[in-house]
């Protein structure tokens, strides 16, 4: 018989385009927040994107659960001790939010108190489903998922594809439902000061590739059961998770930006520069999350 | 809807039949509601299981017409009331979604393994119309010697279609399996002690156990009661298995002696020299020297008058002729088993004797010069005083029950005649003495039966009934078999499954399952108790079937005298009367019943005496299941084993006979029959108990490998590959794989020949070849691979074979094993390394 | 209140799988699914070599991951300290399945039982099916235990997890669990940790016991003694 993971490739599409989701909206918030003028346009197509990015998600999600029309019953079934139970709160409940940020950034109402209050309890939403990923692999003990290094890595992992896709989005110039007065706003302002995607670009890949790398090395140091975990895992996965994960989801970002930096410290990376490392940084994220999911769940001799 | 089984009796009485004739709709679907309804209250009826020879006594519940589990039998007193895991598999057998549900015929007149049979269901008029025109036919041309009735597992109901149906009908054919099971492990203690069967062993209160290829917790014999007080044998005992391969018994045993297959002899005749020279046999039964002084010297000859045997005879015969030179050093080399470890054996054995058991199987024996290692390691029960004793081998108590009544007056000239011919198997032959009670030709040589065919040696074939068997499966060499099968004008086959045997029939007749549609009984031993157990149909068969050993033949019977041939049925019908009420039968079932009920009238009529169980009726014993005998006395027989000499025989007085009997009767001499037997011993030496090097086919640089194969724990006797529990749990079986026919190889075997773990391969003999999956496993010997047999069915149905009637799931040990003999015994030779074997990536 | 556990002798289990079979039978288990199983393992090179076959089953773990893990609850410890699945809350997450270190829980990825549903006959006309034999008893499978839906699910339904309940349904007649009962050796013992005279009790004080990876902190309660 073959083994099979209960969980499938449905699972990682749902961390995935979750955790995408979270960190466009994290991004375009803080864009918002931090140079509404420049990014204004960007931030409000991340607005759009997010709630559509989580909403896949959870529908992998549903398709992936047994009784998907149960769903709803992770509320008034709640188990405060599991974190899947919180995980359908914190989906359920960044949708409705991020349902209505968008609605009220499609409809230009930015500027009034509900629109800040939506986007601190959307950002407060986006982190905890953010920091859920990683915190519901951490909670069900397999030897791959342990420790607490897999929440940062997941959410870093999270942010970094947000980062990426809105620099896709960005240097494509896509612009899809965007109110006429934000249009002419965004023609006015085209100076070189304020938010810089490149610097955010090296700094996270940086971080991300010290987390990972690290990770593993903690991985290796581990007891026996974490030990054959890993070695399981690269054993499946080793030329996929060296080749994709770390240098083109990692390393090559990394240096991508840095020589953009060294280049001209002030200014962005080139358009052609910018959508490949976005595109490595996207193809890398789903593929991390992909391994550690499906690799996590192999079965272990049970020992006494 | 509760069924009791007096209700059911009353039916059956009312509607004479229990079934429902011709359409194969079942019966019970207007009883069963669907599912989670009312909890309907069970009920437990008594049974047998025969899944393995053990026969259990076991009880299964029934729930609206369904059975639903099976469990021991609380009322046996030999297995405790617990059963082994094959027992359950039953279920999944009387419940196989391939069963056979109507009688069929083939219309396809050619015949072969690759031959669609293209049966079409026929109804039991026509199929019994069929056989017995066929029958007939043989009988109006004063030939009835040319039908065969071919036997397979059987209940005590067997001499009905066996014994009188044949017999009555003019053929002397009735041939049965046995001789494919064990018969050479009987030539041991019938050979010693005048005891032509299994034995019982005493292991609640055995100090020692010394395994000779058995594997009592997984497969026989007594399963279950070996099971349930392994924990206590091991608390007291110190238990030795030896085996090629690590068994589920030699993985739970104090020392394993992986004995290179074959080399049993040599271990056997080393452990009694060690135990003689150092002076430890036991002085009780074998006596002493007159003296006291012990003259067992190693290569020394010892005058016979020196010693004074009291329960046993030629104790110094054996030590001059055999024993002064196989000494353990000796035996190291031939068997690969360190020296010291035969010697801490041989003391540890004799120490704790007479409470030891050296336990004899058809590994030790089933070999072509078996017959005499098994002798040897018998004898080892009689060198410590263990045979018949505390704690040691015993024989079975009497179970009382009857037979089937004379039908000698019912023999007409041209039966006379008929049955008067040669049985067709050959036995008696020169070369196939089959030695069974001492007579030459006494016993079966069933896998012989397809080369007498091939060859029309003694005569044609020219029809054959096969019940509850499956020869082209089970037996060695089984492409002898397709062909010998193929050339078969006319067979019928009463079966359960379309079974590769199947495949060749011209008619095929749904069998009953024994355990729950049948009425029968069984009669076993262990624990020492003896008993009678009880087979009842407790629910209703679902398709239309009959009793393959009593209905069937009541159906022929009742055809041939429409025919003009009334005697059979008027043996039926007249000698065969229900003992409570003196009514004879009108129909199949009632004949079934009245038969069980005349053949165990001993055993539940208070009115008879016996040592056992009291039972007030039949009802009484239908309900209980079954009858136990008193416990068997110790040393019942230590003062007439009923050998020649009255005593234990290490000098074979009683096989001398035998072979001087069967020597003369071929006008030669006993050192010739020794070499068309295949043996090498010469003079005196076949007398006794000895070492003989193994007969192996095929050669060493060609095929490098010794092959053996072992028993699974959930075999019923391969016919539960076709259930989903033997195939989810064959990994059961130690090193054995769920789902899939492994040969077990020694990794540094496998390294060697670049074959690495769940490689698809190809292995060779000089006769056949399989695939299957290669095993890397420590628990086999290096130079030696092993493999379970059950797997490589390629018929039987859906789950037994990946491709029903052409792809077999895994290999079928019996074509590549070569069809040879134990021929002293009869017995087909599967063991003991029997050939040699290469092995390619397939 | 009872807090129920398992004792396993592995000094009298033989490893024969009849604990696997009869549970199988008991609780209308579909193939390739298991409540109760083992795992073996072959130690040493030729000719000293070790064999050992451990028996399996769910722990009924004092803190269960699996109850922890459950989004519904429909994972939950019973008043005997049972870990027990309601399937009408199972949302078939496999949330569960996730954290079990003992992989004792199983997921109907499919419509149970497909085997007797197979209509398909070897000789058309001449042998039976799946099918025919299932609906003509009137079941989804032939010998279905009617007792079992006493309690839980009969068949667990597509969609959901499923597992061992220690027999709930016998132990609510005052029976052992069906692995116990069948066992030919005797090497199961269930019975009350609470009860110091329980059979459990005397067992685990008289030979000591090991627990299946004790260090993940499920304090699981199937002993195995004389190991």
């Amino acid at each position: 018989m073959e083994w099979h993971a209960p969980w499938d490739i449905r699972i990682a599409l749902d961390l995935f385009l979750g955790g995408l989701g979270v960190g466009v909206f994290i991004i375009s918030v803080l864009l918002n927040v931090s140079d509404k003028e420049r990014n204004s346009k960007i931030s409000l197509m991340g607005s759009y994107l997010a709630p559509l990015l989580v909403g896949g998600g959870v529908l992998f999600l549903l398709s992936e659960l047994g009784r998907p029309e149960r769903f709803l019953s992770t509320l008034y079934n709640f188990n405060p001790q599991s974190v899947t139970s919180w995980g359908g709160l914190f989906q359920i409940g960044f949708m409705i939010i991020a349902l209505v940020y968008a609605w009220q950034n499609f409809k230009g109402k930015t500027n009034d108190s509900t629109f800040r209050t939506l986007q601190g309890l959307g950002l407060l939403f986006a982190i905890l489903i953010g920091v859920y990923h990683g915190l519901l692999l951490a909670s069900l003990g397999r030897p791959l998922w342990g420790g607490g290094m897999i929440i940062a890595l997941f959410l870093g992992s999270s942010l970094f594809g947000g980062i990426a896709l809105l620099v896709i989005l960005k240097e494509l110039g896509i612009s899809i439902g965007v109110p006429a007065q934000v249009r002419s706003e965004t023609a006015a302002t085209s100076s070189n000061k304020g938010f810089n995607f490149t610097v955010l670009f090296f700094i996270i890949s940086a971080v991300e590739l010290v987390l990972v790398l690290g990770w593993q090395f903690a991985l290796y140091r581990s007891g026996t059961d974490t030990l054959a975990a890993v070695n399981s895992m690269m054993e499946s996965f080793g030329g996929l998770w060296v080749g994709l994960v770390i240098i083109a989801g990692l390393l090559i970002p990394l240096l991508g930006s840095l020589f953009a930096i060294i280049k001209d410290k002030n200014s962005e990376m080139s358009k052609g520069l910018a959508i490949i490392l976005s595109a490595l940084v996207i193809v890398g994220s789903y593929t991390f999350k992909h391994i550690v999911i499906i690799a996590g769940q192999g079965t272990l001799p049970l020992i006494f | 809807m509760k069924m009791t089984r007096r209700r059911f009796l009353q039916a059956s009485a009312a509607t004479g039949l229990l079934v429902t004739v011709g359409t194969g709709v079942p019966v019970l679907k207007a009883l069963a509601e669907s599912e989670n309804t009312a909890l309907a209250e069970g009920e437990w009826f008594a049974t047998t299981c025969q899944g393995c020879t053990s026969w259990c006594s076991a009880r299964a519940y029934v729930v609206d017409g369904r059975v639903t589990k099976v469990g021991g039998n609380p009322n046996s007193k030999s297995n405790n009331g617990k059963v082994c895991p094959r027992a359950h598999i039953a279920i999944q057998q009387l419940y196989d979604p391939d069963r056979v549900k109507v009688p069929m015929k083939r219309t396809n007149p050619k015949k072969g393994r690759n031959e669609d049979p293209e049966f079409v269901p026929i109804s039991w008029e026509e199929a019994i119309d069929t056989i017995t025109d066929k029958m007939m036919e043989l009988r109006n041309n004063h030939e009835p010697e040319k039908y065969v009735l071919m036997r397979g597992r059987y209940s005590y109901l067997r001499d009905i279609i066996y014994d009188a149906t044949t017999k009555v009908f003019g053929s002397p054919n009735g041939i049965s399996h046995s001789a494919i099971c064990a018969e050479a492990e009987k030539f041991g203690p019938y050979y010693t002690e005048a005891y032509w069967d299994y034995r019982d062993y005493d292991l609640d209160k055995t100090r020692y156990a010394l395994l000779w290829g058995a594997d009592p917790i997984a497969s026989n014999r007594q399963v279950p009661h070996a099971i349930n007080i392994w924990g206590k044998v091991l608390d007291q005992a110190t238990v030795v298995a030896i085996d090629p391969r690590l068994s589920a018994t030699a993985a739970k045993a104090n020392e394993w002696m992986p004995v290179i297959p074959g080399e049993d002899g040599a271990l056997a005749t080393a452990m009694a020299h060690v135990i003689l020279t150092e002076g430890l046999w036991n002085k009780e039964f074998v006596g002493d020297f007159n003296d006291g002084a012990n003259l067992f010297k190693k290569g020394q000859t010892v005058p016979e008058e020196s010693f004074t045997e009291n329960y046993s005879f030629g104790i110094v015969k054996w030590w001059n002729l055999e024993l002064k030179d196989r000494t353990p050093e000796w035996a190291s080399e031939k068997a690969g088993v360190p020296a010291e470890q035969i010697i801490r054996v041989a003391r540890g054995f004799a120490n704790a004797a007479p409470n030891v058991i050296s336990w004899l199987s058809p590994g030790a024996a089933m070999q072509v010069r078996g017959g005499y290692a098994a002798m040897a390691a018998h004898a080892l029960n009689g060198l410590v005083g263990a045979a018949d004793n505390v704690g040691g081998t015993l024989r079975g108590s009497k179970v009382p029950t009857g037979s089937i009544p004379s039908y000698d007056d019912y023999l007409d000239e041209t039966a006379k005649k008929g049955k008067k011919n040669k049985k067709i198997d050959q036995r008696g032959y020169k070369e196939f003495p089959a030695l069974n009670g001492g007579v030459s030709g006494g016993g079966v040589v069933t896998n012989n039966l397809a080369d007498a065919m091939l060859n029309k040696d003694p005569y044609e074939v020219k029809m054959a009934i096969g019940y509850w068997n499956n020869f082209p499966f089970s037996c060695t060499g089984a492409q002898r078999w397709e062909k010998a099968m193929e050339q078969l004008p006319f067979f019928v086959h009463i079966t359960t499954n379309p079974s590769e045997m199947t495949q060749y029939a011209d008619i095929v007749l749904p069998a009953a399952m024994h355990m729950f549609e049948k009425w029968a009984f069984l009669k076993s031993k262990a624990n020492k108790v003896a008993y009678a157990s009880i087979q009842q149909r407790m629910v209703e068969p679902m398709w239309d079937v009959r009793i393959d050993e009593s209905e069937v033949p009541w159906l022929i019977a009742e055809s041939l005298a429409k025919k003009g041939f009334p005697k059979l049925f008027n043996y039926f019908k007249s000698e065969f009367k229900d003992p409570e009420t003196g009514k004879t039968p009108t129909n199949s079932m009632e004949f079934t019943i009245y038969s069980v009920k005349m053949m165990t009238q001993n055993l539940w009529d208070p009115s008879k005496e016996k040592k056992g169980d009291s039972l007030n009726s039949w009802q009484d014993f239908v309900d209980k299941g079954v009858w136990n005998s008193v416990e068997y006395p110790y040393r019942k027989k230590w003062e007439d084993f009923g050998t020649e000499t009255k005593k234990f025989e290490f000098y074979s007085e009683t096989l001398k006979k035998a072979l001087e009997g069967h020597a003369e009767k071929h006008n030669t001499d006993v050192d010739d029959i020794m070499q068309v037997t295949k043996y090498l011993a010469r003079g005196e030496i076949a007398f006794i108990p000895h070492y003989e090097e193994p007969f192996r086919w095929g050669d060493s640089s060609e095929f490098p490998f010794i092959f053996f194969e072992h028993r699974s724990r959930l075999n019923r006797e391969a016919r539960s590959a076709n259930t989903l529990w033997y195939q989810e749990f064959k990994d059961v079986d130690p090193g054995d794989e769920a789902w899939d026919d492994v040969a077990k190889i020694n990794p540094a075997d496998a390294e060697k020949i670049g074959i690495k773990n769940g490689d698809t391969i190809k292995i060779t003999s000089p006769t056949g070849n399989i695939t299957c999956t290669a095993k890397l496993w420590e628990g086999v010997r290096p130079g030696t691979v092993g493999k379970c047999y059950g797997q490589g069915h390629w018929a039987y149905g859906k789950i037994a074979s990946l491709d029903y009637g052409k792809t077999p799931r895994g290999g079928n040990n019996n074509e590549i094993l070569p069809a040879d003999y134990e021929r002293l015994s009869g017995a087909t030779a599967r063991h003991g390394g029997v050939t040699r074997v290469k092995i390619e990536k397939a | 209140m009872a807090r129920y556990a398992m004792v396993i002798d592995l000094h009298k289990c033989v490893g024969c799988g009849a604990c696997d079979i009869t549970c199988k039978n008991e609780n209308n288990v579909d193939r390739d699914i298991f409540w109760a199983h083992h795992f073996t393992r072959t130690a040493g090179v030729f000719p000293n070599v070790k064999y050992e076959h451990v028996p399996t089953l769910c722990n009924h773990c004092d803190n269960a991951a699996c109850v922890k893990a459950c989004p519904t609850k429909a994972m939950y410890k019973d008043d005997k300290r049972l870990t027990l699945h309601d399937p009408d809350k199972c949302i078939g997450c496999k949330s569960c399945m996730q954290a079990c270190p003992y992989d004792v829980i199983s997921f109907n990825a499919k419509e149970p039982h497909g085997f007797w549903r197979d209509g398909n006959p070897v000789i058309p006309e001449g042998t039976a099916s799946g099918k025919e034999t299932a609906e003509g008893l009137g079941q989804k499978i032939p010998y279905y235990n009617p007792e079992r839906a006493t309690t839980y699910a009969g068949i667990r339904p597509k969609g959901i997890v499923e597992k061992c309940t220690f027999c709930d349904h016998r132990l609510a007649k005052g029976e052992e669990p069906y692995c116990v009962f069948s066992c030919p050796a005797g090497a199961r013992t269930a019975g009350d940790l609470d009860d110091p005279t329980s059979q459990v009790n005397l067992l685990l004080a008289q030979y000591g016991y090991k627990q299946l990876k004790p260090h993940v902190g499920t304090k699981p309660k199937v002993y195995y003694i004389r190991y």
